[in-house]
């Protein structure tokens, strides 16, 4: 079946299985390795997406279900050299460590600041609970998106914790 | 005036991140190797029973896969490494038993992910 997904803005057109997840059709057909494949459950958010406006997770979506969609991956979300501020964040307030899950937490992030530029730890908590750290790392990830939040409402980020101990 | 730059005491931004929160890290599923194969394991729907049977002709005989894998293909490898050494060591793939779903019963490798799953799909096995 053929199918054509707007990925990042370019159109990419594919030969795909009925049963082909949108997340390999991403990965295999597309070349865009930065969503990754976890659990292919639905449980860790690994392959977490924007799919017209909505975080995705695209382990849940047939390729064939998104034929005319227009995708957001990580690859999608910096303005060229330009860091969108949520990957500012992650860099700025170590939001990862090996990294697997991050690009997906990023989306997550990016989506539930679209919808509550001003959210709560507890509402950040809530936002990103579809997404696993196995790493464990959701301290430092809550941190990297207030600091996001801030930024993108043109404030000034609160200090980071080791800048705060140091003063 | 110079400028001091010290390893100890300052803020310092992790050099391997920009790669990752671009989308641009390298994990063992990203790095594809011509004439790659793939495997997909046969497991166990139950927590405890005995294998009596187990018939991979079908998954053998499908096109795009190159084997078919039971405890009897195995068994001069040894146990599953890797293990604490308390109790009985595990088989590489299960033998005569499973004791937890989710056990290797059979290991089916073939050209792709989707001809592996469907082959691995088509083995049956008898437990009881």
């Amino acid at each position: 079946m053929e199918v054509t997904v707007t990925l990042n803005g370019r159109e990419v057109a594919g030969e795909v299985e009925p049963r082909t997840l949108l997340v390999h059709f991403i990965r295999e057909q597309a070349h865009l390795t930065g969503t990754h494949v976890g659990c292919e459950s639905g449980y860790c958010g690994a392959c977490t997406v924007i799919l017209d406006g909505r975080t995705t997770k695209s382990c849940m979506v047939l390729a064939v279900q998104a034929d005319g969609a227009d995708v957001l991956t990580i690859e999608g979300l910096a303005d060229g050299d330009k860091l969108h501020p949520v990957q500012e964040g992650f860099w700025e307030r170590h939001g990862l460590q090996c990294g697997f899950c991050t690009p997906g937490m990023i989306l997550s992030a990016v989506g539930l600041l679209e919808e509550n530029p001003s959210p709560t730890e507890a509402e950040i908590r809530h936002g990103i609970d579809g997404n696993l750290c196995r790493c464990t790392g959701y301290h430092n990830i809550v941190k990297s998106i207030e600091y996001a939040a801030a930024t993108m409402r043109g404030e000034e980020p609160a200090p980071a914790e080791w800048e705060e101990s140091s003063t | 005036m110079t400028t001091t730059i010290s390893a100890v005491g300052g803020v310092v931004r992790r050099k391997e991140d920009p790669g990752l929160i671009y989308g641009d890290g390298r994990y063992v599923d990203d790095i594809k190797v011509k004439g790659e194969l793939h495997a997909v394991f046969v497991r166990s729907p139950f927590a405890s029973a005995a294998i009596t049977a187990i018939d991979a002709s079908q998954a053998r005989s499908m096109s795009g896969v190159y084997g078919v894998f039971t405890i009897d293909d195995v068994r001069d490898l040894g146990p599953l490494l890797a293990q604490v050494p308390v109790g009985k060591l595990r088989p590489l793939l299960a033998d005569g038993e499973v004791n937890h779903v989710g056990e290797a019963i059979a290991m089916v490798v073939a050209e792709s992910p989707e001809i592996a799953r469907d082959a691995a799909d088509s083995c049956r096995h008898a437990i009881v």
